[in-house]
């Protein structure tokens, strides 16, 4: 997903992946504390958080933000899940949810055939209405018909387009439904049904696939897998109005937002612990504060205790050296594989005469790029290493390889600008490149446009809010064909370790489904790669699937819909009070439900 | 006639009892002469033309060091983990943190920075006297107009307005100047309505008028001659605080292009770094601190020297010794 600096991968092995996890950071730690500190948990305090801007979506249907995810982890839960922990290995596997158990072949869960999953809703979840309803089978039915909704719709269609029997056909012709309607868009909701849909009765949930899919609980383990209420049905998703009116069947509510302002989440008094074997909840509550674009103002506050947790800034760069000098336990570098950020072209852009549409411009670009020197913008080889492929080490389908080699990977303009001329562009180009204002993203925009400059390629850069950014600038498609922007440097985290074949290629380039909230931002489309992507998930076992995941990131690569730049871990910081400060690597963010606050 | 000629020609050319005789000095030359005895806004001036030197020599600076000021040098800028290099042979003044030479950078954004200062000075004085020349002279509703126009302006959160324009219409140099200019020509046109505001009442606008000069006349060549003195005064005033406005919005992101060196959008970079890369904050902050102070300095010797019933602490001070 978008990460809040931001970034996806396919496990090779998983004796791969850890071996890497161990090389960087002793199992899931570097340079201070393991945030495993012992003690009795207390209950008790409000975390104070501090960061930039609103997250991309408060709506779990379409938040595809570590950040939004991080914050609706609280309020929204799926069926699944996994454990936070700062040791990697242990926050892969999943673990039940909302779910009473894992579904499996021994115990009944899966049939046979592999195509069809019947799931038990743990009994006792409440939502906080008046009066405290619970939560049941029809409420995840419902959850998922959202996430084709018109007006909002999900980036993680494709997740559940391609494996559930029927949702294909019912999202295409949800989204010809008026956007700016709640009834028009409940109506259809609720008077047409998904085929491998069923709510059999208050408890059991029944999923049909098309076909087997082994990461099926995975995809329902991400965020947008959460229950959503029959209330949510009288407000267009996402809108204002709707984000003043979240519901909660998690520990916590949102009491109050000022959007790029503030978040309160205050003590949900429908939830019960008993019901909940994810989220001790030891705080009462979450103050976030927002509109703070420096990191290391943010960086200062943590360190001085008036605030405990960056929201959306890592650890500056500049704050590196003398934490692990001084070997500070609130500070880490925590194992979390990543392609972040990357440079995405808008294929779709008019602009230049429509340079960007043709493969041989992109592909001068990708020797442009000095990646040595964003290696060391965030912070050296400790944090980062440069990389020359869409999948980054440590996933399925990730095979060494750089389709762009330059010596130590600083750039080669001189052979980006013969290439540009070759193509038909002499004169370079200009590009329209919006950049976001927090964290390290300014530098990264300024490298890259001193980069592209030696190239002869003009840049305009011009500053964007994360939120913006993510909800509105890269994913609205009229944006992409109308040329406002040209190229962008996103984020993508995996949305899930572990048999995670599909969570890099599918979401960023699979172009049948481009559309609204499409983090495919570009509209690279491509039928040989989704060909592949239709193999890779069809294949018998994984190694197969392994085999066609990089067939399609060669691919990918020798269109050039992308300049990866790096595999980044995450540098994070916690306040001294902060107890048990647990890591979920595919938010980039430390478990806000269990950690717990020192006097 | 203006007043202007009339004082000219009111000084009389007489003969001193020893028979020498006496030169006429009109009020430029003498307020020029008292400005030159004030010796430390001859000591601003001095570091302002220093300034204007140092800028307009930046692409010197930029062969000397070779270095070009857009240019990243992260080879040798930054070291292994990232962190800026300090001043050493290579970067006299340290680099930033993306590897770029702080000195060359500093020097261009001086042009940056003198030259918005300048440039939204003269804009916002161009404005500021036809706006008040105008409201001031012809009165009525075009006074009333304009004048609840400049109480609008002054009245508004400028910083947070000028935030939502740069942002809204773009971040560049064009734009930073427009916008300080719309923000300071309300200060400049509410001091020249009140002198106009006097000045029609005098004797010499009542004579041009019976002598048949229309109103546009006047103004021209009454009225304006005789603002010269506060407008000037005023101008060098404004130029620090434009300087200053300009920084203020670049280093809130609001200024010019990130990549385009001003001590604003310079001071905003290192504020991730004072703790660790000194240079990358002190070059642009001493440049900053040591160029306002000097137009600031040598704005107060102009306003003393054209009214010298002003005295400051420190011409006292320095008087009493």
């Amino acid at each position: 997903m978008a990460g809040k600096d931001n970034g996806a991968k396919l496990i090779a092995g998983m004796g791969v992946l850890s071996l890497a996890l161990a090389a960087c950071g002793g199992g899931g730690g570097d340079g201070g504390g393991s945030g495993d500190e012992g003690g009795a948990p207390k209950k008790g305090g409000i975390l104070k958080i501090v960061g930039s801007s609103d997250p991309d979506h408060v709506d779990t249907a379409s938040s595809y933000s570590t950040v939004g995810q991080a914050l609706s982890r609280n309020y929204a839960r799926p069926l699944f899940g996994t454990k936070s922990s700062n040791k990697f290995d242990e926050a892969v596997p999943l673990q039940p949810d909302a779910a009473e158990a894992l579904p499996t072949k021994e115990n009944g869960g899966i049939s046979g055939d592999g195509k069809t999953y019947t799931i038990k809703v743990r009994s006792g979840i409440m939502w906080n209405t008046q009066p405290a309803r619970e939560v049941t089978a029809a409420d995840f039915v419902r959850g998922y018909k959202r996430l084709c909704n018109p007006a909002s719709p999900s980036g993680a269609q494709p997740y559940w387009r391609t494996t559930i029997d029927g949702m294909d056909e019912y999202c295409a012709a949800f989204a010809k439904v008026d956007a700016k309607s709640a009834k028009a868009i409940a109506d259809y909701q609720n008077k047409h049904e998904v085929r491998g849909l069923l709510a059999k009765d208050d408890r059991t949930l029944v999923i049909k696939l098309k076909q087997p899919a082994s990461d099926l609980l995975n995809i329902l383990a991400m965020q947008f897998g959460s229950a959503a209420p029959k209330e949510y049905d009288n407000y267009i998703p996402d809108s204002p109005e709707f984000r003043k009116h979240t519901i909660s069947d998690g520990p916590y509510q949102i009491t109050s937002y000022t959007p790029n302002k503030s978040f309160v989440l205050g003590r949900n008094p429908a939830w019960k612990a008993e019901t909940d074997p994810m989220r001790p909840a030891y705080i009462d509550g979450i103050q976030l504060t927002l509109g703070q674009d420096s990191p290391d103002a943010v960086q200062q506050q943590l360190e001085q205790g008036t605030a405990d947790l960056a929201w959306d800034h890592p650890v500056p760069t500049s704050a590196i050296p003398r934490l692990k000098r001084d070997k500070d336990p609130g500070f880490a570098i925590r194992s979390a594989p990543s392609s972040n950020p990357y440079l995405v072209f808008n294929t779709l852009s008019p602009n230049n005469n429509g340079a960007l549409k043709k493969k041989e411009v992109r592909q001068a670009i990708e020797y442009a790029i000095d990646k040595s020197a964003l290696v060391k913008i965030y912070g050296g080889p400790d944090v980062s290493e440069p990389l020359g492929q869409v999948i980054p080490p440590g996933n399925v389908g990730y095979v060494k390889y750089d389709a762009y080699p330059t010596p130590n990977s600083a750039g080669d303009p001189a052979k980006c600008k013969q290439m540009l001329a070759a193509a038909g562009y002499p004169n370079g180009l200009k590009l329209k490149f919006p950049y976001r204002v927090s964290s390290n993203h300014p530098k990264v925009a300024q490298s890259i446009k001193d980069n592209l400059a030696g190239c002869g390629i003009t840049a305009d850069i011009s500053p964007d809010n994360n939120g913006n950014f993510y909800g509105t600038s890269l994913v609205t498609p009229a944006n992409a064909k109308e040329g406002k922007w040209d190229i962008a440097a996103p984020g993508w985290q995996p949305d899930w370790y572990g048999n995670n074949g599909r969570s890099i290629i599918q979401p960023l380039f699979e172009g049948r489904s481009y559309g609204p909230n499409s983090t495919n931002y570009g509209g690279y489309n491509n039928p040989e790669v989704d060909k592949l992507i239709d193999q890779a998930l069809q294949a018998p076992d994984q190694n197969a699937a392994a085999e066609a995941w990089h067939k399609a990131d060669q691919l990918i690569m020798q269109d050039a819909a992308v300049v990866p730049f790096m595999n980044q871990n995450f540098t994070i910081y916690h306040s001294k009070r902060v107890k048990n400060a647990q890591f979920i690597p595919t938010l980039q963010a430390y478990d806000f439900t269990k950690l717990w606050l020192a006097s | 006639m203006s007043l202007t000629e009339a004082q000219a020609e009111v000084v009389p050319a007489g003969v001193e009892p020893s028979g020498r005789q006496i030169q006429g000095r009109s009020p430029w030359r003498l307020a020029f002469a008292r400005l030159r005895r004030d010796r430390l806004a001859m000591v601003s001036l001095t570091v302002i033309v220093l300034m204007v030197l140092f800028a307009l020599s930046a692409p010197l600076w930029a062969h000397w060091t070779g270095h070009s000021f857009h240019k990243t040098y992260p080879k040798t800028g930054l070291d292994e983990s990232g962190q800026p290099a300090g001043p050493n042979g290579e970067f006299w003044l340290g680099a930033d943190s993306i590897g770029r030479d702080v000195l060359v950078r500093a020097v261009y954004g001086a042009r940056v920075s003198l030259m918005v200062g300048l440039a939204a000075t003269a804009l916002a004085t161009v404005f500021g006297v036809v706006t008040g020349v105008l409201s001031g002279f012809l009165g009525g509703w075009v006074d009333t107009v304009l004048a609840r126009f400049m109480d609008i302006v002054l009245s508004f959160p400028y910083v947070l307005i000028a935030i939502v324009i740069a942002t809204t219409f773009g971040a560049s140099v064009p734009m930073t100047i427009i916008v300080i200019a719309f923000f300071s020509f309300a200060a400049m046109a509410r001091v020249v309505r009140g002198q106009v505001l006097s000045l029609r009442e005098k004797e010499f606008i009542e004579a041009a008028r019976s002598l048949g000069a229309g109103s546009l006349r006047i103004m021209a060549v009454d009225v304006l001659p005789n603002l010269v003195a506060p407008v000037t005064v005023l101008a060098s005033l404004l130029v620090p605080q434009a300087i200053v406005f300009e920084s203020t919005l670049s280093f809130l992101g609001a200024g010019v292009d990130p990549s385009t060196p001003s001590w604003g959008s310079m001071l905003s970079e290192a504020q991730d770094y004072y703790r660790t890369a000194w240079w990358f904050l002190f070059v642009p902050a001493g440049l900053l601190l040591v160029t306002t102070f000097a137009f600031n300095i040598l704005g107060d010797g102009v306003r003393d020297a054209f009214d010298p019933r002003t005295e400051r602490l420190i011409h006292k001070g320095r008087r009493h010794k």
